[in-house]
């Protein structure tokens, strides 16, 4: 079914706060709420406007327009588990799907069409949802909270009666007409034992042999592969951690994770070789003045046990054990020092003495980045040569300049 | 502020295989931070069957520092002064690295005395005569050996003994016996000084 804009009851409705927002958004096609771009929230229903009052009015990224969908689905359903389970206000329900429409009539609007229905009913399918749904059920898990407000007096946009399904509130899920794939598994199944058993209204999921418990949607594939997934990840990261116990630092010949402060129990990665240490022993090493006739380059930069040169020190909270596991690490750190603003820079106000090499943030206060500036060397011969890219580590390994 | 327990656990590494090693380290006293090391005389050198005490002193910076080490055994060696015992080895100073610990530090030494370095002298006198007439090196480092580093094997209450024999007083024996670690003529020599 298809619904023009002129079928939209918005226009005259009692409700003077929408209509009111719908005009504003109407009278200025070019706010980008209005504009039916790639803007995902702009096709989504702003959930203040359709209570009667926005407040952003024409610059509300939410869609002003009643024919658009709101948007009610729980981001915790999502994530896996919500806490409120049936009692959740909002949409237990799949988005990797085409979004379907819960909205439907309130109980009372829904009143004056089927005047013989009980009073709580159940919002069911209505006719947006049937491009891609062709019958729509709806599951228990759906409270009357879940149902967006339309303005009392309006009709409702469904007119075909004769497809409403109304469902008693007892097995509202066990309706055979609903797709699997959009009923929720049970909750008391996953964590190993459901009271109900061969009579819950719930699918019963299988079991994920990383996390042992039957929490795999058997009808939701994309969700069956990202918790597997997560789920693999989540218990690598268990294993490595426990392994890591084990490791010891050493230099104080203690369990790296077994230090009596939090502070302490993080090991210090050497760029340059796999020993381990923690990080207040390598920092301290490494910082140690030069006054007691070590070299800083040879001895103090140097790992205390290979002597490998080493220019920087990643704290981490876990040992690694693959070469790929370690990059990683250096990585997440590296990507977290650059959003740091450095604060010999000082939004172009200091010096770093660390120049283009510095790890943390070169940005001015309007949010440019630092140019990298390049240098103008004299070179043996007389000729001008440019020194592109200079890094300290550069001068520290000895910077061979080579002449065109 | 010294690690304790890394000196503790430094200690109790050393004493579980002494007998293998060839290596121990004992307290001196209630303080961690002084001790002293034995090590026993390479096999085919000169200091063969010789046992040699070093002093060991762990500063607070340990072991972000190296210890300081010097032989209590008098030693005919061209990297240790013939007159107090200071070592020449570059762990012990400029390439210390605090993954050593004691035991690697007295494995060092051990190693020193079956490979001198007489380019690189501590004493120069020892040194000069490696270089020039090395049977005589190695005829004065076996006598200084069996001189030394052997009797420190001996009974303290032998010494003892020997020393009050001498006519020095008991307690004061003790004493100066305690102060050098047992050596029989440093003491002498220190009952000797006043």
């Amino acid at each position: 079914m298809k619904f023009t804009r002129g079928w939209f009851p918005g226009n005259s409705g009692p409700n003077g706060d929408g209509d009111r927002s719908t005009k504003v958004v109407e009278d200025s096609p070019v706010t980008k709420n209005y504009s039916y771009g790639c803007h995902t929230t702009s096709k989504i229903l702003c959930k203040f406007f359709g209570q009667g009052a926005c407040l952003k009015g024409a610059n509300c990224e939410y869609s002003h327009d009643w024919r658009d969908e709101s948007n009610n689905v729980c981001t915790f359903y999502q994530k896996g588990a919500c806490s409120y389970g049936s009692r959740c206000r909002y949409d237990h329900v799949k988005v990797s799907k085409p979004q379907k429409s819960l909205s439907s009539s309130s109980a009372t609007s829904r009143q004056h069409v089927s005047s013989e229905s009980c009073v709580v009913t159940h919002p069911s399918i209505n006719a947006w949802s049937e491009e891609t749904n062709p019958v729509w059920g709806v599951s228990v898990e759906l409270s009357a909270l879940s149902r967006p407000f339309y303005p009392p007096g309006n009709p409702i946009p469904n007119e075909e009666s004769g497809d409403h399904e109304f469902l008693d509130n007892g097995n509202g899920g066990e309706n055979t007409s609903i797709n699997p794939a959009d009923r929720p598994i049970c909750a008391f199944a996953a964590a190993g034992n459901c009271p109900r058993g061969e009579r819950c209204p719930h699918i019963h999921g299988d079991l994920c042999i990383t996390c042992e418990k039957y929490c795999l949607h058997p009808y939701r594939h994309d969700e069956r592969v990202e918790h597997i997934t997560t789920c693999e990840k989540k218990k690598k990261n268990l294993e490595a951690l426990k392994h890591s116990q084990e490791i010891e630092c050493s230099v104080c010949l203690d369990r790296v994770l077994s230090k009596p402060t939090a502070a302490e129990r993080k090991f210090g990665l050497l760029s340059e070789c796999n020993h381990p240490f923690c990080i207040s022993c390598i920092r301290n090493w490494r910082n140690n003045s030069p006054t007691s006739g070590m070299d800083v380059n040879t001895a103090l930069r140097a790992c205390p046990i290979c002597r490998k040169l080493s220019y920087f020190v990643i704290p981490s909270v876990i040992w690694y054990f693959t070469p790929e596991e370690k990059q990683d690490i250096v990585d997440s750190y590296k990507a977290k020092l650059r959003s740091i603003d450095c604060r010999h820079f000082d939004f172009g106000n200091g010096s770093c003495p660390f120049g283009t090499s510095c790890f943390y943030k070169h940005a001015y206060r309007d949010g440019r980045l630092e140019e990298v500036v390049l240098r103008h060397l004299g070179a043996e011969d007389g000729d001008t040569v440019i020194a592109k890219d200079i890094r300290l580590s550069d001068f520290l390994a000895n910077l061979h300049l080579r002449g065109n | 502020m010294l690690d304790l327990s890394r000196v503790q656990k430094e200690l109790m590494d050393c004493n579980r295989d002494k007998d293998i090693s060839g290596i121990s380290v004992e307290l001196r006293g209630d303080d961690l931070s002084r001790l002293f090391g034995t090590i026993s005389g390479p096999i085919a050198t000169p200091y063969e069957g010789g046992t040699f005490r070093i002093d060991i002193h762990l500063t607070d910076e340990y072991p972000f520092e190296p210890p300081k080490m010097q032989f209590m055994t008098k030693v005919w060696h061209p990297n240790i002064s013939s007159q107090n015992g200071a070592i020449c080895l570059d762990i012990l100073k400029d390439q210390w690295s605090p993954a050593l610990t004691i035991k690697t530090a007295l494995l060092s030494l051990q190693a020193l005395l079956s490979a001198p370095e007489p380019d690189d002298p501590q004493d120069a006198v020892v040194a000069q005569q490696y270089l020039r007439d090395y049977p005589t090196f190695v005829g004065t480092a076996r006598y200084w050996t069996e001189t030394f580093a052997k009797r420190a094997s001996v009974g303290i209450e032998e010494k003892v003994q020997k020393l009050v024999e001498m006519g020095f007083p008991e307690d004061l024996v003790r004493k100066s016996l305690d102060k050098v670690g047992g050596d029989e003529n440093m003491a002498l020599e220190k009952l000797c000084s006043g």
